[in-house]
């Protein structure tokens, strides 16, 4: 399929416009700043890009616009695409009904450390031989990129609770169904769009709720603020993993403990330096 | 997946850019670039460097430019979450609140930049071979990182 993505130079956006092109659609995009080193990086994986969002551009006839979260109304493109009512999508939404679709989605959420938990999830599974594809908001030294198909049908990914687009304030991981996911944390965060920690909570509520039973939850059990209702709740229709707090007793997988001493005394440099 | 499988590949875990990242050592001062911006986040990096440095001074270089952060609504938790650096340079351009009063439970150990020029000055006036200077920031804080390396080196000669 042919896909036009509006804000397609955006951290976000230009990975899901490198993983389409990857899996062998027809991207074109445009963005108001097309400039190195995102407008290299996409040209050469042969993304065609349009500096601006003039309203002529519904002439290139996609299947489908993709509107990055960075694109609001008002937008001169956006709004002829919804004058003219053409179809299109948000950028997590199109994500999961073309790459995620029929995977095994490994999401990994909460307020801190996903990159980090994320990237080393992948590292393990690419590490056995599992070949995983990702998306993930940094770039993991193990791999030097951020986001790859994979060849199995395992995927990792970084569930960001940022909003989605413009028509759907809901977070990006809403989007990702996932059948394992991992919540490291939950605080409060992104002031601009939540009005309080229960607002972030919701978002985290509706991730879960779509777990498979066969799937599978792990949550950090020294968080005091996923102590909550419907992590219970998910944990009665799938398999809950809790990871016990330092000393603490609610162990549902107790070597893990031990093995966090394991990692820390093989890694000579925790940091990376 | 074996346990002692994943604990070995993690044991070969090289880390991801912009977290807790070495850009490099000038006359004796390594500098770090992390991505933290929450407080929470920020404590737990300066905690985490404390623990691989032990008693060596930590300069804290910190640009409270996320939209969070840019909004003030966790200002007043900055002071706590940095408690454990000997040091604070913030940079307090475009905030939208005065870091000079966030910061002011901090007392003479935190000191408040608008230019970024006269920032790294001050970095450099205190620091001294064997210091840590670790860059808090979700951007790319004007290449602030290359200008200190640059500054350090020059020092020493």
């Amino acid at each position: 399929m042919h896909i036009h993505i509006l804000g397609v130079c955006g951290t976000f956006m230009g990975v899901v416009a490198q993983l389409a092109r990857a899996a062998g659609h027809r991207v074109t995009g445009c963005d108001a700043g097309v400039y190195p080193p995102m407008s290299t990086q996409l040209e050469a994986s042969g993304i065609e890009l349009i500096e601006g969002y003039d309203p002529e551009q519904v002439g290139l006839k996609p299947d489908i616009f993709v509107i990055g979260n960075a694109v609001s109304r008002g937008n001169p493109l956006l709004e002829e695409i919804l004058d003219r009512g053409l179809p299109y999508v948000s950028g997590p939404q199109w994500l999961a009904d073309h790459v995620l679709c029929g995977k095994w989605v490994l999401a990994v959420a909460g307020t801190h450390g996903k990159t980090t938990t994320s990237s080393m999830l992948a590292w393990i599974l690419e590490d056995a031989g599992m070949s995983p594809g990702f998306l993930i908001g940094g770039v993991p030294v193990n791999f030097g990129v951020s986001a790859r198909l994979g060849e199995t049908p395992f995927f990792v990914i970084e569930a960001d609770e940022y909003d989605t687009a413009f028509c759907d304030k809901r977070s990006k991981f809403v989007h990702y169904r996932p059948r394992t996911a991992v919540l490291n944390n939950l605080e409060f965060d992104h002031a601009d769009i939540f009005a309080d920690l229960a607002a972030i909570e919701t978002q985290f509520h509706h991730l879960v709720r779509t777990l498979p039973r066969s799937g599978l939850v792990v949550s950090n059990g020294a968080e005091a603020s996923l102590d909550v209702y419907w992590l219970a709740e998910a944990g009665r229709r799938s398999n809950i993993s809790i990871l016990p707090k330092p000393g603490g007793s609610r162990a549902t997988m107790p070597t893990a403990a031990c093995a966090c001493s394991t990692v820390a005394k093989k890694l000579r440099n925790p940091v990376g330096d | 997946m074996p346990l002692d499988k994943g604990l070995d590949a993690l044991s070969r875990f090289a880390n991801v850019k912009r977290r807790m990242e070495v850009r490099g050592v000038a006359n004796g001062v390594t500098v770090y670039d992390d991505f933290a911006h929450h407080p929470t986040a920020i404590a737990t990096t300066v905690a985490g460097l404390r623990r691989k440095i032990g008693a060596a001074r930590i300069l804290a270089v910190l640009e409270p430019r996320s939209n969070t952060m840019k909004l003030g609504v966790m200002k007043d938790q900055l002071p706590a979450s940095l408690s454990e650096a000997d040091a604070v340079f913030c940079y307090g351009a475009n905030l939208g609140w005065d870091a000079v009063v966030a910061l002011a439970p901090m007392g003479a150990k935190a000191c408040v930049e608008d230019d970024l020029g006269r920032l790294v000055e001050r970095v450099v006036q205190l620091a001294r071979p064997g210091d840590h200077v670790l860059v808090m920031s979700n951007g790319g804080f004007g290449g602030v990182h290359d200008k200190l390396l640059k500054a350090f080196a020059a020092k020493g000669h």
